[in-house]
């Protein structure tokens, strides 16, 4: 435990998301000394990071990154979070704004022993969004085992249902409140980081590859959950049609990215991503094949291109040089056929395989719902930032398309743009 | 302070259903302490309870309940000690009595029969009870004299002028030294630059020279240009840094360690301390010691390092075949980049207008990298180079030949504006070959997109080699350490200045010191200043920490250090090269010579130490070793049959969080082992191995991270040096005639909460194949 | 470095496309979307994803010179599916005007033809040819007598005749000529780029293709596969129907008059003037429904003045040809005799300017199907 000392300038900094962008500017900027607020509209920090089970390179569990962040968090007093929390108003200007937070009832206090009665106790069963939809789960929850703050919800959904009390009756430690509502809290702080991260691009819009019309075509985002060890099948790789083990793999890069028809840039992590998930499949199947269908296989880094070079050993991972722009599924196999033109030899290939893997881009959060406070966004929705300004800044994913590497790199130089702020005044 | 100790067992969360409680109050009573229980002491009236307990003097609390990773604000009493024993997770859920029944009335009669589970509960509350007996609430170190919160930034370009800038804005006296005698560097010598913010479309005006006029614009910056660092001695909050001019040879010019050859004697043994230090001064011929600290010497409290990057120089013939070095025609994009800077492109060899230019990418041998160290800035660059040629010339042709595109993120914004020009063309390929042709050039490309092997006509070709980090071939901070003055092990990280990639950004092995801009990776100029400004944030807060006396991440907030009880240092130095940090400097006898704030806090001192003199005031040799006595190994004098012991000795950053998952998960393993976790197993000490199997356990395994290229330790070596350790005690166990198989370590990573069980349960059953320890009982 | 094919990119190509509607071109970045969005495009060596790039390095010889480009029915599929916004679609329209403009000699109609500031005294070139003949041979009557109007009074079909039957084999004439540098240039742009197996071009088995997709054009059967506008197929067979049954009639009327002299205007219970009204309303309301289609696709599509001349002139035919009749039926005899003038021009027009411009397509994409159905293309 650090004891508080005096730090440069006064104020307190708000951390909008509690990704690991958000976690990284509010740890780097409390550990200088400063007092932290970080807002967090899921009912755990973590954010998109929380649902990924391998980071490439170096193929180590996120987990282990978001554990000594929240480790940080326990041993620092200066930080204080709020989850199923969201940022209503912001007013003020450079130095002094005044923030309303909503804050939505979690229908669960501090009492909550993690014993999972709750859990047993209700009946009713509803989708798991952490598994993006492809499990279901109880009305009583724990988002997942690494959960921090580790605190069951009680969904919404249930609540005013016989669940609900069934939940609260179970409970030994009294920690079901079935009278939580939604508060709103008045927050004054000198500089606001907006951490708000991104969302997966939805493929349903891409029309051309099939997504949503045939069960064997998923995202990266949804293999990431199959993938890992929590995820709606135990870390089995599966294909969603019969839960079959695949014997081939397509995986369809720019899937909506560097396309003027959904996103026109390039989303920084997807050639990384499917390079990565393509070992995903390799480990549990030595004979599984793989294709990866690219315009540009863009390894930026010493790191990433050395990674790329490993993979490209495996004899059973093919690279074709062209872009599906044509899916379609065999009625009685259910296989998917993919078709594209290599252009290095000027020939359309048909190649079926048993599940297809869309190398979904990321979006701004903010380009879905603009964020309720004074900043300049680009045409995707990206928030550009004004240092001459300052005050607010966009920082992580929220700023520009980035790997985890450098939205950390990113997020701690906010740290110090919001710090700079304080100190002016 | 005197301790008064109290003894806490919650009976909530199953605990009570599942261990007889009275039986386990009976181990602190019968020492004579205290013990209260209660059904929830997370609870309002469970810390009421604790409370009132604390106001009645109790200052060491045990509370046996939830692992210490939950309700840690809960639980947090300031002034006290407070040691959780985790009987939630890692007994009582762990080990759910369908799997581990409990004993019966009758049974309980029976001398012969025994409760595993109440047995592991029992146990870890005298682990804890010997534990907290040898510990001490921890006082923040501050150093002797006053510290310096000035900040020395390394390297005048674009990255070090905005790190200076950004730290200066944040109210931090700043020095700035450039090796050469104008700021600016590499981005004060290009013609055009790659955009830095939006639209990110085309190339733009260098903006150097605006930071130059803002940073000379700040009143609390300083700075030395045609200046190096000499050396730089001492530790955060206190670096002695001596400047000097380049190439200049002084006394305070930093030594150097001695070669490995030069370490040993003819029979090759290891010399001794004196002799070592003689050779070294031997070999460092008129330059001061480490230790010796230059009087005139300036003081500053921490480093930003910003030394940039060095145009790749290809060796001898090693791109021959695209007629480097054979034609004067073909340059690398850094040497285009200066005749850009100085005018209009021409050919070297005659002066001609250049007004067709093939840009290669990969040095298109077999597979398609590349040009090492371009990263993604090549393309960027190529691109740029491409609309200097269109806009010297209208009927200027520009070729570029990639492999990939690399222009992600926003840059792909850069890539569709270039493109759209009408004399610059693209294409995927393979130049296979560059060769003369009259007075200019013939580039022949295979697999291109153009469907057939091609070859163009070109005036000038150019490479697209990439950017060397500074580090690579030069230490530049030049650190008076005894582990010598660059960083070490960032060969592994091709040169670039790194110490745990993807997650600890700016950090470098060496504490106080950050890296920023192209020395960590390839960077844009946009990326760079970004970069800085995160560097300059480390600096600050490690500075913050040195003042507060705490450490700096991964630890941040520890305020223990390594305290070294010297009469008993044998001068082995072991701690001072184990040490991933460099933390520590020996003196001429050897004997370490400890620098606090260069600590991390991760032990791996003590766990080198054989002497065992090295310990924390929480953390210890001893208070580790205690907790290992403190294991009832039962023998045949208590039961025919007496149950298994085995110790697991578990790093608490992955491993320990990882069994606490198991336990939520209601995963089981063996009752018959007994954990302690470590800071890291770098801190293990072999010690606690002997005693464990000298006092009849039968076996003792280690849970770490993944070591190797893409290790995962926290302290980059800790495992590794665990591994090398018990490989070692092989041979100690054999002289006990104890198989080395009683001693494993494995490799787990966070997420291996489903895997860990059988990891446990296997060890265990081939101790239990190995049989007995024949030590029990003795 | 003998098999090697040196690339010498062609500035002022890529900037001619550019003007000729081809102006995103540049944009492309090869990942060969559009050539699986083709619905025509065949598996080995498709298309436009190589002509993209081949456009973009300013390769004319390998474009102008390929059969592909007429391969291509410009449905727009690609264009629509385009990530980049660089239209191969509007890519493959450009290189075709450029071929038929390059194809058409003399180089200096041709380009007449394709300049829109021309356009007046194009038409007035007929006009003053009439005029002059007529004078001349006094074939011209500005008085045509009787009581009822026949056109051939005013026209003496000899005058007509006289100078529609040179006008037409100029036409003849001046395909011919780009016909035999058009085979043997997509010959051995397919021979060189592997598009094809067959050494020589024999005439005997290629007439056979032409035979054989003949019927595949009248079906409009490749038109049909597109997805993006599939109304074209019907606008387009109606324009082409139009024209091919009012040649028909032409030639009916041209064999009997001089054959049995029987003379015009015939009885509207004729079933050959019911073929002539139903072509000439089909012709109408295709080309009608093609200007309506071409303001649909705006901006995706770029309509040039290629397009809009060509369209207008055969709306303008069969606007003047129906109206003609009308106007005699009504027997509004100034007002008749003025259209067909008119009309007149317009059939001149279109004989004589056919090789230079978009209706050559006609010649020209059936013999690049034909030859790669000869060549053994899967298309």
């Amino acid at each position: 435990m650090t004891e508080s000392t005096q730090a440069l300038g006064n104020g307190t900094i708000l951390v909008v998301g509690g990704g690991i962008g958000g976690l990284t500017t509010a740890l780097e900027a409390a550990e200088v000394g400063y007092e932290v607020f970080i807002v967090e509209k899921n009912p755990y920090l973590g954010g998109r990071v929380a649902q990924l089970n391998q980071y490439f390179p170096k193929l180590c569990p996120p987990t282990c990154g978001l554990e000594i962040n929240f480790k940080r968090i326990k041993n620092n007093p200066r930080i204080h979070f709020f989850t199923l929390a969201e940022v209503e108003k912001v007013s003020g200007s450079p130095g002094s704004y005044d923030v309303t937070v909503r804050l939505n009832p979690r229908y669960v206090n501090e009492n909550c022993t993690c014993c999972d009665e709750c859990a047993k106790a209700c009946k009713m069963e509803i989708t798991d969004e952490f598994n993006l939809g492809m499990s279901r789960q109880k009305g009583a929850y724990l988002p997942h085992e690494m959960s921090f703050p580790s605190r069951y919800v009680i969904s919404p959904q249930i609540i005013g249902t016989e669940d609900a009390q069934r939940c609260k009756d179970v409970c030994k430690y009294d920690a079901v409140d079935l009278d939580m509502e939604t508060k709103t809290m008045d927050l004054q702080v000198g500089a606001i980081v907006w951490s708000t991260g991104w969302v997966p691009y939805d493929a349903g819009r891409i029309d051309n590859l099939g997504f949503g019309r045939y069960p064997n075509i998923i995202t990266n985002m949804m293999m990431e959950r199959m993938a890992a060890p929590n995820g709606p099948t135990e870390g089995k790789v599966l294909r969603p049609s019969d839960d079959k083990a695949p014997e081939s793999v397509a995986f369809v890069q720019c899937a909506g990215s560097r396309d003027e028809n959904h996103l026109p840039y390039c989303s920084y992590i997807c050639c990384m991503a499917s390079l990565k998930q393509a070992t995903y499949v390799r480990e549990r199947y030595p004979d599984a094949k793989i294709y990866i269908f690219y315009i540009d296989l863009r390894a930026p880094g010493l790191k990433y291109e050395q990674f790329y070079q490993k993979i490209k050993e495996d004899k059973n991972v093919f690279f074709i040089k062209g872009k599906v722009a044509e899916v379609s599924e065999d009625p009685d196999s259910k296989g998917i056929t993919v078709t594209a033109e290599n252009a290095m030899t000027g020939e359309k290939i048909h190649q079926t395989v048993d599940m297809v893997v869309l190398a979904t881009g990321m979006q701004p959060s903010a380009a879905t719902a603009k964020l309720p406070a004074d900043l300049t966004y680009n045409a995707d929705g990206f928030i550009v930032n004004d240092f001459k300004k300052g005050g607010m800044f966009g920082a992580g994913c929220a700023n520009r398309p980035a790997d985890v590497m450098s939205s950390n790199q990113n997020a701690t130089g906010m740290a110090l743009k919001a710090i700079q702020t304080l100190v002016k005044r | 302070m005197d301790k008064k100790y109290g003894v806490y067992i919650c009976t909530g969360c199953g605990i009570g259903e599942s261990l007889d409680i009275p039986k386990l109050c009976d181990v602190p009573e019968e020492e004579g302490l205290t013990c209260k229980t209660h059904g929830q002491f997370c609870g309002k009236e469970g810390l009421e309870m604790l409370k009132q307990e604390i106001d009645g003097g109790v200052n060491t609390l045990m509370i046996a309940a939830c692992s210490p990773r939950v309700n840690y604000d809960t639980f947090d009493f300031p002034g006290c000690i407070v040691d959780r024993v985790n009987i939630r997770e890692q007994v009582v859920w762990s080990h759910p009595r369908d799997k581990f029944p409990a004993l019966t009335e009758e049974e309980k009669e029976d001398e012969e029969k025994f409760d595993r589970v109440q047995m592991m509960a029992e146990d870890y509350l005298r682990m804890s009870m010997a534990k907290t007996e040898r510990i001490i609430l921890p006082e923040p170190y501050k150093l002797e004299e006053e510290m310096s919160k000035k900040i020395l930034v390394i390297g005048g370009g674009v990255t070090g002028i905005t790190a200076a800038m950004d730290a200066a804005k944040a109210g931090y006296e700043v020095t700035l030294v450039e090796k050469e005698e104008k700021l600016g560097g590499y981005a004060a010598k290009m013609r055009k630059q790659i955009p830095v913010d939006e639209p990110y479309e085309k190339p733009i005006e260098p903006i150097i020279g605006g930071l130059i006029d803002e940073l000379n614009g700040l009143s609390n910056v300083t700075v030395k240009t045609g200046a190096v660092v000499a050396r730089l001695a001492g530790q955060p909050g206190e670096f002695f840094v001596t400047f000097k001019k380049p190439g200049e040879k002084i006394e305070f010019d930093v030594p150097y360690p001695l070669p490995e050859e030069m370490t040993l004697d003819e029979s090759g043994n290891e010399l001794d301390a004196e002799t070592l230090h003689q050779k070294f001064m031997e070999y460092n011929e008129g330059r001061k010691d480490i230790l010796t600290i230059d009087p005139n010497a300036e003081k500053f409290g921490a480093v930003v390092l910003a030394a940039g990057w060095k145009p790749y120089k290809p060796k001898e013939g090693e791109f021959a075949h695209l007629g480097f070095g054979e034609s004067p025609d073909v340059i690398t994009n850094y040497q285009f980049e200066e005749m850009a800077a100085a005018g209009k492109i021409t050919r070297p060899s005659d002066g001609k207008a250049a007004k067709s230019v093939v840009f290669v990418q990969s040095p298109g041998k077999e597979d398609d990298a590349d040009f090492s160290y371009s990263g993604s800035t090549a393309s960027l660059v190529a691109l740029k180079h491409a609309t200097y040629l269109r806009e010297d010339y209208d009927d200027a042709k520009a070729y570029i030949f990639y492999q990939h595109m690399r222009t992600p993120g926003l840059s792909e914004n850069f890539y569709k504006s270039v493109q759209q020009d009408t004399g610059i063309f693209l294409s995927k390929g393979r130049v296979s070959a560059v060769s003369k042709n009259g007075d200019g050039l013939t580039v022949e490309a295979e697999d291109t997109l153009l469907g057939e092997k091609i070859g163009v006509k070109a005036d000038l070709v150019v490479l697209g080699t990439g950017m060397v980090p500074a580090t690579k071939d030069d230490p530049v901070v030049n650190m008076a350490y005894r582990q010598g003055p660059g960083f070490r092990d960032i060969d592994l990280f091709n040169g670039y200045v790194d110490s745990n990639f993807i997650c600890f950004p700016y950090e470098t092995q060496r504490t106080g010191i950050y890296a920023a801009g192209t020395i960590r990776r390839n960077m844009t100029m946009g990326e760079c200043m970004e970069d800085a400004a995160g560097a300059a944030l480390k600096t600050i807060q490690s500075l913050e920490s040195v003042n507060r006396g705490v450490s700096v991440h991964p630890r941040s907030g520890d305020m223990t250090f390594p305290d070294f009880f010297f009469q008993r240092c044998t001068q082995c130095k072991r701690c001072t090269q184990e040490c991933p940090f460099g933390a520590l400097d020996d003196d001429a006898k050897g004997t370490p010579k400890p620098n606090p704030t260069r600590c991390r806090r991760c032990g791996t001192c003590m766990g080198a130490c054989p002497e065992r003199i090295i310990g924390f005031a929480d953390y210890s040799i001893d208070s580790i070793g205690s907790m290992v006595k403190a294991v009832k190994v039962p023998s045949e004098d208590d039961y025919t049959e007496p149950p298994f012991r085995v110790l697991g000795i578990v790093c608490e950053n992955d491993a320990y969080p990882a069994l606490d998952i198991v336990g939520l998960n209601k995963g089981a393993f063996s009752a018959d082992v007994r954990l302690i976790p470590v800071r890291c197993l770098g801190s293990m000490n072999v010690i606690w191995i002997k005693d464990a199997l000298s006092q009849g356990m039968d076996g003792v395994f280690l849970l770490g991270c993944k070591h190797g290229d893409d290790y995962q330790c926290h302290f980059v070596k800790g495992s590794e040096l665990a591994d090398i350790r018990v490989k070692k005690i092989g041979d100690a166990l054999a002289s006990l005639a104890l198989e080395q198989e009683r001693v494993a370590q494995f490799e787990v990573a966070i997420d291996d909460y489903d895997k860990l069980p059988k990891i446990i349960n296997d060890f265990v059953e081939s101790i239990e194949a190995l049989g007995p320890n024949p030590f029990k009982g003795f | 470095m003998a098999d090697r094919y040196m690339i010498e990119p062609d500035l002022n190509f890529i900037k001619e496309l550019n003007g000729m509607g081809a102006d995103t071109l540049k944009k492309c970045y090869q990942c060969a979307t559009c050539s699986v969005a083709c619905p025509i495009s065949p598996d080995d060596r498709p298309f436009p994803r190589k002509e993209m790039i081949a456009a973009s390095w300013g390769l004319k010889d390998k474009l102008i010179k390929s059969g592909d480009i007429w391969l291509c029915h410009n449905c727009g599929d690609c264009t629509t599916m385009c990530p980049r916004g660089a239209k191969p679609g509007d890519t493959l329209a450009a290189l075709r005007t450029y071929a038929i403009m390059d194809y058409g000699k003399p180089r200096a109609l041709a380009e007449a033809v394709n300049d829109p500031k021309k356009l007046p005294i194009l038409l007035l070139i007929p006009a003053v040819i009439f005029v002059i003949v007529g004078l001349i041979t006094g074939l011209l009557d500005f008085t045509p007598g009787g009581s009822e109007i026949v056109h051939s009074h005013f026209f003496s079909s000899w005058l007509v005749d006289l100078i529609m039957v040179p006008a037409s084999i100029w036409t003849v004439v001046i395909f011919a000529i780009g016909i035999k540098g058009f085979m043997k240039d997509i010959h051995e742009n397919a021979v060189a780029e592997g598009k094809t197996q067959k050494e020589k071009l024999e005439i005997g088995p290629f007439l056979k293709s032409i035979v054989n997709v003949i019927p595949k054009i009248l079906k409009h059967s490749k038109f049909s596969e597109c997805g993006e506008n599939e109304e074209r197929a019907t606008s387009h067979m109606m324009v082409l129907f139009g024209f091919i049954g009012l040649f028909i009639v032409t030639s009916i009327f041209f064999v009997t008059m001089y054959g049995f002299g029987i003379h015009g205007p015939y009885s509207q219970l004729n079933p050959v003037k019911w073929l002539g009204n139903i072509a000439g309303v089909a012709l109408v309301i295709g080309s009608a429904l093609m200007i309506k289609n071409r303001f649909a696709k705006q901006p995706d599509q770029n309509t040039t003045y290629k397009d809009w001349s060509l369209i207008g002139l055969a709306l303008a035919l069969g606007l003047t040809g129906m109206l003609t009749e009308m106007s005699r039926l009504a027997g509004a005899a100034g007002l008749s005799y003025t259209i067909y003038f008119i009309h007149l021009m317009f059939v001149f027009a279109l004989f004589v300017y056919l090789p230079y411009s978009k209706l050559a397509h006609l010649v020209y994409r059936t013999l690049a199907m034909a030859y790669a159905d000869y060549s053994g293309r899967k298309f």
